[in-house]
């Protein structure tokens, strides 16, 4: 490919990808050490006693419950099964996997550091809402199609 | 050259101090922690390599003019298409993507955008078949078609409520001073001009400014 006019050598393009990479370096710390105490502290069966209120107090629940845990997406379809097997609303259990992939408040801190309060802020926001709203839908949706 | 920072050393601090605080009261559980933080480091090492390699690639390949033709003001469906595309098809966990969306933001890339890739990487790819097993086919198909549709809205309000708030300061700053569009200058990314210049301010000219001399009319951003 011919080299253009200011366009960096792949040697200076990966110095600086390595750069940008190490300066996030403590916050990528900071927050696995959160997610490693979460996962030692609060067990799948602990999140499971929350739950079995009315469908909507679930889907708040199931959005604040999801928002605060940390972990691979995968952990979180096996919580919501078994919070399914414990007769916990459909609304509730597409919040919780919802806000468990999209919302993580460990990982606000470093989101702060890196695209500062008011950008952190507004999305949060947004995907809390839109995780509420989505749930719904989507089980609207199946109880139309079905 | 620009300084180098570190960030979130702060936020560094806190979690060692919980964590020496725990050690003290409750060794156990917290050297079980100490042993799954080293785990999922571990599992992430791959990623992070992906993520350095992906970065130089986009420094290489995507200019500053490239970038805000693809993903700033004027990029249109077709960066919505990118940010959703990269959202979807993006591992590992969102706080390994911050630097790369960070080093692309400073070259133009839209808040807008960076919301909608942050919401696509719901729709996880290779859990899909997991999730079919555990919850259906049709409750899988809509979620993941909802989470788009939302990726997508997020990113448009998200585009006008950042633009709201950018109008207001621009239109103060604008009537006094002129943007600048050089990108060559290492001083850009700390300049007013050159940030009003990706916001896409109207009057705009080519200051010159170099590594060891600025241009003189250097303007530090507003906070």
């Amino acid at each position: 490919m011919k080299k253009q006019n200011n366009q960096p050598t792949i040697k200076k393009s990966f110095f600086q990808a390595t750069k940008s990479f190490i300066s996030i370096t403590p916050m990528i710390l900071a927050v696995v050490g959160l997610v490693a105490l979460f996962q030692t502290y609060v067990t799948p069966t602990m999140l499971s006693n929350l739950f079995g209120f009315s469908p909507l107090t679930d889907t708040f629940v199931g959005t604040f419950i999801g928002a605060i845990s940390s972990g691979n997406g995968a952990l979180s379809f096996v919580v919501a099964d078994g919070l399914e097997e414990q007769g916990v609303s459909l609304y509730a259990i597409s919040a919780f996997i919802l806000a468990w992939i999209t919302l993580s408040f460990v990982q606000i801190p470093a989101e702060v550091s890196v695209f500062g309060v008011t950008f952190t802020t507004y999305r949060n926001i947004l995907a809390i809402f839109s995780t509420i709203l989505i749930s719904y839908l989507t089980v609207i949706t199946i109880m139309a199609l079905k | 050259m620009k300084e180098f920072k570190f960030k979130g050393i702060k936020f560094l601090i806190v979690v060692v101090i919980l964590f020496t605080i725990l050690f003290l009261f409750d060794f156990a559980n917290s050297s079980l922690a100490v042993s799954k933080f080293f785990d999922i480091i571990w599992k992430l090492l791959p990623i992070f390599i992906f993520i350095i390699i992906l970065t130089t690639l986009i420094n290489y390949f995507l200019n500053p003019k490239k970038i805000m033709k693809h993903f700033g003001e004027e990029s249109g469906k077709r960066g919505v298409f990118y940010a959703l595309f990269g959202g979807i098809m993006s591992h590992g966990p969102m706080y390994a993507w911050y630097g790369m969306l960070d080093d692309m933001r400073k070259h133009g890339l839209k808040d807008g955008l960076i919301v909608t890739f942050i919401y696509a990487r719901a729709v996880k790819l290779p859990l899909l078949p997991f999730m079919i097993e555990i919850f259906g086919i049709l409750f899988t198909v809509v979620i993941n078609i909802y989470i788009v549709i939302f990726a997508i809205l997020q990113g448009k309000v998200m585009d006008i409520v950042i633009g709201k708030k950018l109008n207001k300061k621009e239109k103060q700053m604008a009537e006094k001073i002129l943007a600048c569009d050089n990108d060559i200058c290492l001083k850009k990314d700390e300049c007013e001009r050159f940030r009003l210049f990706k916001a896409g301010a109207k009057e705009c000219k080519t200051n010159s400014g170099t590594e060891t001399k600025g241009c003189g009319k250097f303007i530090k951003i507003s906070k």
